[in-house]
């Protein structure tokens, strides 16, 4: 489980999985004011698959992610045409119990920091039994302990016995993600969701974390956001590309970092470090909250910008790839 | 304190916290260690608080200025009578011989004899704690849960209704001095309904206390079997516990509803809750996780009740320890000043050594020296 | 200090709350304005409010209901109600700000050198701790009393109580604050250590010192009833609303409500003001936090 994944990505096959999540013209509102933070986002998400979200800070990613899993609390709402998981039904119109009964069984999430995840004052132990006693999936504490601490074991957490026995403050950032992991591992959940799960981590530490949790397992579909693209390039099989708060640009990965077709895409990919290169920046930042214009909100940002501009570009498919869709009224085209 | 510490502004600024250093980022040791060294640094720190204290004690009365006799002695007293009262409190001898017999006297158990009566000055507190903790615990008690379910109510519900309904009630309720809460619980409990019992002591007029065991009423009464006596000492505890509870339950349901709010917003609970855990656990694990701030606060108030009851005990006549401090103040009694600031301030700094082993004890944050949340 | 549970905002709570704390903001400054206008009338009232009788004289007309020649009714002594709760203020307001006053700059000063470097910050904090440990209140309740119920000593218990709140709150912000990146660049840049209070420090804690100062002012004024309520302090006959429910109280159970109702209510209105006044600042400064 453990082995290092450098392998290039496999070839994109169109009809690998079954759909396991369809959303559609995803909204999410904030405050009593309602200030839109996601503008209809729209994406399915087929078994056994990995995708990522990629945007800067504040581009709605984490949003995206939050409402998928119901934790958008009042007086923040969430609204959808659909938000279907197959097998358990529209998410959205699922009562309380029934949504707490697939977060963490069949849905689970890796949080970007794990020290603010893993309760503090508790023992890993502790919060192992709790989670598992919540889904009905342990008879004792001793029964927790073991299937808790082979798992951790697995997960390459060394004196797992130990590390399970005492408190989540005690670890290091890579061992204390490797622990939300365990959590999110245990209970073999169809769909993971990982918000940023490398972020907080040290460099050394992040590729052997997205090594446990990002490789392809065809009863598994991971979807991440993230902002750094090499992790999507080497992790993911497809990708969303958001900007404030909107999907610009989606498709497989070996197809949009490739031939980009959205001018914010091709600047984020220009932005990447590369040896013997000078590094490309964007000028200006994305609009706040309730800044947005009716046209397309990257435009003041945008070289291509026409008058056209001035209104939404919806997300169509573009490009000899099936699948990869943009929202930009000036494509870059290219080699595709 | 009869009236009780202004409620933090901020839970880190306002409430006094009985220990500190933790904010000194010590490398990680093992468990064992840093629970000795943490234990030892508190250790060392109670002599020197309690020397404090009893210089303060000491002090208090060895400085009284000249015009403080005169008072004692009565107005226009000559000055041979104020020269005798000055020699009676011993305020005539040389500070450090002064020290010397109070701390010599202290060793042996004598806390000075009332200037009044010649009664032992322990020997009085001893007679009228039992009073006073009869009438704190339950208040004590009755504020703890008050002020932590309307709190966490407030925090569950943050920014809306029954949150601005809590805070709107305990703003109210903060703005009444005690005192006016206890009138108003007389006025309408006793005299406009009639269900309790007038504010005229322990028991009834005609009440007998049952034979002196603990000197707890209620305890008494049940060991004795004389049920009506413990129905009387009960109804003649509800009203000042009312009073106590409510007017502490008031900063107790601020700090709740701060700390638990803090930990409700948190990305811990929030990761709760993203593994499917039911909404009670969410609540405990908000509430494990902001226990240590409500027990530094609980203890604090705790500490202070020993001698805060002081008004309250004396609307009541209740006798207890606070209303015979207070008498000796008014009466300008210092042997008996001296000997209540001592005890109380004795108990309140023993029940902060405590606090801070319970505190480690529960928080392993504290032992790991930085206040990462 | 007390172990900081420092909460770790979530990105949705941490982008979200425009909305939401702009309402906060409007709650908390209709909260803060009113308390500014009760204290204010109060105050002008009390100085420049032409009394209907002399707050001081005595009549026949005793234990009076409230009527139109008595708004408030009249005491056991046939003293004008109104005119003596309004006159009242003269005394117990001026006295818990004067209190307030000493512990606020006690308490800046105190805090800001408890803040410095080196281990003698932390002693004093020691030494604050077992201070706080003391009956605070019978303490100063003693040293009013054995003073001769001196005025200034009223102050300066409430400056006793009150004070080291102060210094707690002062040095745990400017401790944060010194840590902040933007001081460490200007110490970093060679500013001298009082300009950095004087430009740094003391501004960015300007709202919550203030916050605890009318924090302070509500629990002074409670302080002050107190005291007079157990008859030390302001002497009776000179006006004060704690001796006067004192007197008022025992005669609540003979049907003489207002002697109680009115100088109660007086304090409780000057206290919530002051408790207003506090929560609005409080929100002020929070909202000031969340935007920086």
């Amino acid at each position: 489980m453990s082995e290092v994944m450098t392998t290039p990505l496999p070839p994109h096959r169109r009809d690998s999985g079954r759909p396991l999540l369809d959303v559609r013209d995803l909204r999410v509102f904030y405050g009593k004011h309602g200030l839109q933070a996601v503008h209809d986002v729209s994406f399915r998400l087929e078994t056994g698959r990995r995708y990522g979200m990629v945007g800067e800070t504040g581009c709605g990613k984490s949003t995206v992610l939050k409402a998928v899993l119901g934790l958008v609390r009042a007086p923040h709402r969430v609204q959808a045409d659909t938000m279907e998981l197959t097998g358990a039904g529209d998410l959205l119109h699922l009562r309380p119990r029934a949504l707490r009964a697939l977060r963490g069984a069949e849905i689970g999430y890796v949080a970007q920091n794990p020290f603010g995840a893993l309760h503090p004052v508790l023992t890993v132990g502790e919060q192992f039994h709790r989670f598992l006693a919540a889904h009905g999936a342990t008879r004792s504490r001793k029964d927790s302990r073991e299937r808790a601490v082979p798992m951790l074991d697995r997960l390459g957490v060394p004196d797992a016995a130990r590390v399970h026995d005492g408190h989540a403050g005690a670890l290091s950032g890579g061992m204390a993600q490797r622990v939300v992991i365990a959590f999110a591992s245990i209970l073999e959940p169809r769909l993971v969701i990982a918000d940023e799960p490398t972020t907080a981590l040290d460099v050394t530490v992040q590729r052997q974390v997205l090594d446990l949790m990002a490789t392809p397992d065809p009863r598994r579909t991971l979807l991440m956001t993230t902002h750094d693209l090499s992790v999507v390039a080497q992790y993911c099989d497809e990708v969303f590309v958001m900007y404030a708060g909107r999907v610009v640009e989606s498709g497989p990965v070996d197809s949009v970092f490739v031939d980009p077709q959205h001018p914010y895409t091709a600047a984020l990919l220009g932005s990447v470090p590369r040896p013997g290169q000078p590094l490309a920046s964007l000028p200006g930042s994305p609009p706040s909250l309730g800044e947005h214009t009716t046209g397309c909100d990257f435009a003041p940002r945008c070289r291509f910008r026409t008058d056209v501009c001035a209104q939404q570009p919806p997300l169509e498919h573009v490009g000899g790839v099936a699948d990869h869709a943009v929202a930009c009224h000036h494509p870059l085209g290219g080699a595709a | 304190m009869s009236v009780a510490p202004p409620a933090p502004a901020e839970t880190d600024g306002g409430a006094p916290s009985p220990s500190g250093g933790r904010a000194d980022g010590t490398p990680p040791r093992s468990d064992r260690a840093l629970h000795r060294s943490f234990f030892l640094r508190r250790l060392l720190i109670l002599p020197f608080s309690l020397f404090l204290v009893l210089a303060i004690s000491f002090l208090l009365v060895a400085l009284l200025p000249e015009s403080t006799a005169e008072q004692i002695a009565g107005v226009g007293a000559s000055p041979e009578r104020v020269a005798e009262v000055r020699a009676d409190l011993g305020i005539d001898r040389p500070l450090l011989e002064q020290f010397g017999s109070y701390v010599g006297g202290l060793l042996q158990g004598d806390l000075g004899t009332s200037f009044y009566n010649n009664e032992s000055v322990l020997g009085q507190m001893i007679d009228r704690l039992p009073a006073t903790l009869e009438l704190v615990v339950p208040g004590f008690a009755a504020a703890l849960l008050i002020g932590i379910g309307t709190g966490t109510l407030a925090a569950y519900f943050a920014r809306r209704a029954p949150d601005r309904f809590v805070q709107w009630l305990t703003t109210a309720t903060q703005s009444v001095p005690e005192f006016v809460l206890a009138l108003l619980a007389i006025y309408f409990l006793t005299y406009k309904l009639g269900w309790l019992p007038a504010p005229i002591g322990r028991l009834d007029f005609n009440g007998v206390p049952p034979p002196d065991v603990t000197g707890l009423y209620t305890v008494d009464a049940v060991l004795a079997g004389q049920w009506g006596t413990f129905r009387d000492a009960v109804l003649h505890l509800v009203l000042p516990v009312l009073t106590i509870g409510v007017s502490l339950a008031v900063l107790f349901s601020r700090v709740t509803r701060a700390s638990m709010g803090d930990a409700l917003q948190g990305s811990h609970i929030e990761y709760a809750r993203s593994l499917g855990l039911p909404e009670h656990q969410v609540l405990r694990y908000a509430f494990i996780e902001s226990r240590t701030p409500l027990l530094t606060f609980a203890a604090i108030c705790a500490a202070l009740l020993v001698g805060g009851s002081a008004i309250v005990e004396s609307i009541f006549s209740f006798q207890g320890l606070g209303q015979w401090g207070l008498e000796s103040v008014t009466t300008l009694d210092p042997p008996n000043v001296r000997g209540y600031v001592l005890l109380t301030a004795t108990v309140t700094l023993v029940a902060f050594f405590l606090l801070d082993l319970v505190s480690a004890r529960l928080d392993p944050r504290i032992t790991f020296g930085k206040g990462r949340g | 200090m007390t172990v900081s549970t420092a909460p770790v905002s979530t990105s949705v709570a941490a982008a979200a709350p425009v909305a939401a704390r702009r309402r906060t903001v409007t709650a908390g400054t209709v909260g803060l304005v009113a308390g500014l206008l009760i204290i204010v009338t109060l105050l002008a009232a009390a100085w420049l409010y032409p009394l209907p009788y002399d707050p001081d004289a005595t009549s026949g007309d005793f234990n009076q209901a409230p009527s139109s020649a008595h708004w408030f009714g009249t005491d056991a002594v046939g003293g004008d109600l109104f005119s003596r709760t309004i006159r009242a203020a003269r005394t117990d307001l001026p006295l818990a700000l004067a209190g307030t006053a000493l512990a606020l700059v006690l308490g800046v000063v105190g805090g800001l050198l408890a803040s410095g470097h080196g281990p003698w910050g932390e002693r004093f904090m020691r030494v604050l701790d077992s201070f706080q440990s003391l009956p605070l209140l019978i303490i100063t309740i003693a040293l009013v009393a054995m003073s001769g119920n001196r005025l200034y000593m009223v102050a300066v218990a409430i400056a006793l109580i009150s004070g080291p709140f102060f210094v707690r709150l002062v040095r745990s912000q400017a401790l944060s604050l010194r840590e902040s990146r933007f001081v460490e660049a200007s110490v970093a840049a060679g500013a001298s250590p009082v300009r950095v209070m004087a430009r740094h420090l003391l501004p960015n804690m300007r709202s919550l010192v203030l916050s605890q100062t009318a924090l302070t002012a509500a629990n002074a004024l409670l302080v002050v009833a107190a005291l007079s309520f157990i008859g030390v302090g302001v002497q009776v006959p000179t006006p004060s609303w704690g001796s006067m429910v004192q007197t008022g109280g025992k005669l609540l159970t003979t049907g003489q409500w207002w002697l109680t109702v009115f100088p109660a209510g007086a304090i409780f209105l000057c206290v919530l003001a002051f408790n207003l006044i506090a929560d609005g600042l409080r929100d002020r400064s929070a909202g000031r936090r969340e935007r920086s």
